[in-house]
C-alpha cells in the first residue's frame, strides 16, 4: 500500500521538476506534483514567497522556473527527507 | 600518577565522544527546524526541540567533565588543586534534566503523543526523575528505560517502513539505549564507542545515496 507523501516530498517533487525542465508550465506541475489544482497554488506560492520559485511569462504563457536558492536548497531537502522518514515523521 | 593519566585519557575521550554527539544531535535538530519553516508542520518542531535538548545535555555533560580535566590538570601542575564543586553540580544536573526531557519528547514523537495532559504529565514525570536522580547509575538506569521505549517506536517505523533511514534509526537508538546499561557495569570504553557508534549512525541518515534501480539492472 502507498504511504501518503509528506509534504517534504511534495515540495521536492516540485523543485526536482522545475530543475529538470529549466522552466515549467503550471499543467505539467500539476502533472508531475500530482497535486489538485488548489493545493499545487498553495505550494507554489510558498515556494515564490521563500524564493525558492520565481514566475515567468513568455509567449502569452506563465511559467515556473527553479531559483539559484532553491537549486541549493535541494541539498538540503533531502538531508530532510533522510530525518522525516528514518524517524517516521 | 599512572592513574591520573589514565583518567586523563578517559576524560579527554568522553569529552570527544560527548561533543561529537552533541554535535550530531545539533545536526538533526537544525535540519528538522528547517523542515518546521518549510512545512509549518509541528511535528517537526517538537522533534527539533528534543533533538536541541539532547544537545544541550550531551554539551553540559562536557562542561562537567571539561571542568574536571582542567582540575585534574591544575593538580598535576602542582598549581591551584581543587575541582570546581558547583559546576560540577550544575552541568550535571542539566545534563540529566535535558537529557529526561529529549527522551520524553521523542518517545512521545514516536508514539504520537496528541493528547496534552499525557505530554504536560510525562514531562513532569521527567523532570522529577532528574531531580530525583543525581547519581550516575540511577541516571543511566533511568535513561535506559527511556530508551527501551525509544527503541521501540524505532523498531515499530523500521516495521513499517524497511528502508536504509529507519534501519539506521533503529540502530542508532539501540546503540545509545546499550550504552546506559554499559555505564552502569563500569565498561566505560564499551560505552562510550557504542555512544560514538550510535551518532556516527545518525550522521549515516544525510549521506545521499544512489537510488537502487533493481528494474532496469534486470533488463541490463
Amino acid at each position: 500500500m502507498n504511504q501518503r507523501r509528506s509534504k517534504i516530498q511534495i515540495v521536492y517533487d516540485l523543485l526536482i521538476a522545475a530543475k529538470q525542465k529549466g522552466r515549467i508550465k503550471p499543467t505539467h506541475l500539476l502533472y508531475k506534483g500530482n497535486l489538485s489544482h488548489l493545493r499545487l497554488k498553495e505550494y507554489i506560492d510558498s515556494l515564490i514567497q521563500k524564493e525558492l520559485m520565481i514566475k515567468i511569462s513568455a509567449d502569452g504563457h506563465n511559467y515556473y522556473k527553479i531559483s539559484e536558492k532553491g537549486v541549493k536548497f535541494i541539498s538540503d531537502i533531502e538531508k530532510m527527507k533522510g530525518i522525516t522518514e528514518a524517524f517516521g515523521l | 600518577m599512572a592513574v591520573q593519566l589514565i583518567s586523563m585519557n578517559l576524560l579527554t575521550l568522553n569529552i570527544v565522544v560527548f561533543l561529537f554527539s552533541a554535535l550530531v544531535a545539533f545536526f538533526i535538530s537544525f535540519f528538522s527546524y528547517k523542515a518546521f519553516r518549510l512545512t509549518k508542520e509541528k511535528k517537526h518542531l517538537y522533534f527539533s526541540i528534543g533533538f536541541i535538548l539532547l544537545s544541550l545535555g550531551l554539551i553540559m555533560h562536557s562542561v562537567g567533565n571539561l571542568s574536571i580535566y582542567l582540575g585534574i590538570k591544575r593538580c598535576l601542575m602542582n598549581t591551584l588543586c581543587s575541582l570546581s564543586q558547583r559546576t560540577l553540580s550544575i552541568a550535571y544536573l542539566s545534563h540529566i534534566l535535558l537529557t529526561f526531557l529529549a527522551y520524553v519528547t521523542l518517545i512521545l514523537i514516536y508514539f504520537k503523543v496528541k493528547e496534552k495532559a499525557i505530554a504536560v504529565f510525562a514531562f513532569v514525570q521527567a523532570i522529577l526523575l532528574a531531580t530525583l536522580t543525581y547519581d550516575s547509575d540511577m541516571f543511566n538506569v533511568v535513561g535506559f528505560i527511556f530508551t527501551l521505549f525509544i527503541v521501540y517506536g524505532a523498531y515499530r517505523n523500521y516495521k513499517s517502513n524497511k528502508n536504509i533511514n529507519t534501519k539506521l534509526a533503529l540502530i542508532a537508538f539501540s546503540l545509545i539505549s546499550i550504552s546506559h546499561p554499559l555505564f552502569i557495569s563500569n565498561n566505560v570504553l564499551s560505552a562510550y564507542v557504542a555512544l560514538f557508534l550510535g551518532y556516527l549512525s545518525f550522521l549515516f541518515i544525510f549521506i545521499k545515496r544512489k537510488p537502487r534501480n533493481t528494474h532496469e539492472s534486470k533488463k541490463k
